[in-house]
């Protein structure tokens, strides 16, 4: 027998740490017959004994649980839904960045026609400017190999800004016909984002874990 | 769990993370009524509990090949229940009031006994789930863990992860608490 039994305070630790296998008799003879000795002793132990004995009586009366007959089924059944859907779909947050990105560029192409004739007129001022600068800039653009200056590198950046307003004016005159049905295919985007949304929600864990203990 | 039976379930995960659902099926047997019994006493609600139950086992199966092999299966599906009935018992609250009305009767559904239980009086049965259900939710679960699972302090205290301390102190609050409910309720034992 170890010396920790030796302080009676320790053999009652001991003991109500070991209760059930005592009560089940699963302890080492030795164990088992000092544990004998302590009960007839102890009144707190013998106390402890009588709550175990009560408790494993009330829990004994608790009915088993049995799973239902079709639950098998059931998991399974749930279990390839979702994995068929994991395969066969994109990653969710791709599928959300598509959904931004296309969702910003109908709201650009939407607002192309209502800016045609603005960017019309911004393209039409750029290039003014440009023709009006003196003709010696022209020619260093054409035939110098060396390192363009900086008012060099201002024309290029403003022709080619010329170019790419004129570029979507014609683009938001061509589709000024369609804005119908740019904007149904923008409403079916934002449907297909709140559904999206609502389906995220039902299938990520609804809350972090809370004080359930209180 | 015995050797035969470990090596057993080790054949039946490996099999289950390819995929073969002959093993996801046995997998399922083999562990729903312990997994539905203790998620239904943490959330006391039979048909929530299945419902949690049936999202534990697709998750388990989605991280199959998380898991460690050499360790046993149940405690693992048991620490995904877990964090399912909590994550659910967390957003519950506020939703309802208190949950000691008719759990009784809520557990009840869907319960079976041996030819003991089938003799007791159905009243006492009853009041003794009535009673547990009055407990908090981590009496209720540990109580469970230790009577009907039958597991020893070291291993409740993994699968909460808890240190032993604690969880010898929630016993035995547990008990305190289970008995003077009990007489409370008047069920002679």
């Amino acid at each position: 027998m170890s010396g920790l039994f030796h302080e009676p305070e320790n053999m009652c630790a001991e003991f109500l740490d070991r209760i059930e296998n005592f009560l089940a008799g699963t302890l080492p003879e030795d164990v088992q017959i000092e544990f004998e000795k302590h009960r007839i002793e102890c009144p707190r132990c013998r106390k402890a004994i009588v709550e175990e004995e009560r408790v494993r009586w009330l829990m004994s009366r608790v009915p088993a649980i049995e799973a239902p007959a079709d639950f098998r089924d059931r998991v399974l059944r749930a279990w390839r839904l979702r994995r068929d859907m994991v395969t066969q779909t994109f990653p969710v947050a791709t599928v959300k960045r598509l959904q931004i990105l296309l969702g910003a560029i109908l709201v650009v192409l939407l607002l192309l026609p209502m800016a045609r004739e603005s960017l019309f007129a911004a393209a039409k001022n750029l290039e003014g400017a440009v023709d009006r600068l003196p003709a010696e800039y022209g020619k260093g653009l054409e035939i110098s190999f060396t390192l363009p200056t900086l008012s060099e590198v201002g024309i290029y950046f403003r022709l080619w800004q010329a170019k790419l307003f004129e570029f979507m004016g014609n683009l938001g005159s061509s589709l000024a016909d369609w804005t119908g049905w740019l904007w149904a295919a923008l409403v079916l985007l934002l449907v297909l984002a709140v559904v999206n949304f609502r389906w995220l929600r039902s299938r990520l864990p609804s809350a972090p874990e809370g004080e359930w203990r209180k | 769990m015995d050797a035969g039976t470990g090596q057993r379930e080790i054949d039946m995960i490996r099999r289950a993370r390819l995929g073969d659902e002959y093993a996801l099926g046995a997998l399922v047997d083999t562990h729903a009524p312990a997994l539905i019994g203790y998620i239904a006493r943490l959330v006391n609600d039979m048909h929530q509990a299945e419902d949690i139950a049936q999202e534990t086992f697709i998750r388990a199966f989605e991280h199959l090949d998380k898991f460690d092999q050499h360790r046993p299966f149940r405690p693992w599906l048991f620490k995904i229940g877990r964090n399912l009935a909590l994550n659910y018992l967390s957003s519950r609250m506020g939703k309802e009031r208190r949950e000691t009305e008719a759990v009784g009767d809520r557990l009840e559904i869907g319960t079976v006994g041996g030819p003991e239980t089938a003799l007791e009086s159905s009243e006492r049965r009853r009041g003794v789930e009535k009673v547990l259900g009055i407990l908090p939710a981590h009496f209720r679960e540990v109580l469970h863990l230790r009577y009907m699972e039958g597991l020893e302090y070291d291993a409740i205290a993994a699968a909460l992860e808890l240190p032993v301390g604690t969880v010898k102190t929630w016993i035995h609050r547990a008990k305190k608490a289970f008995l003077s409910q009990a007489e409370s309720a008047g069920l002679d034992f």
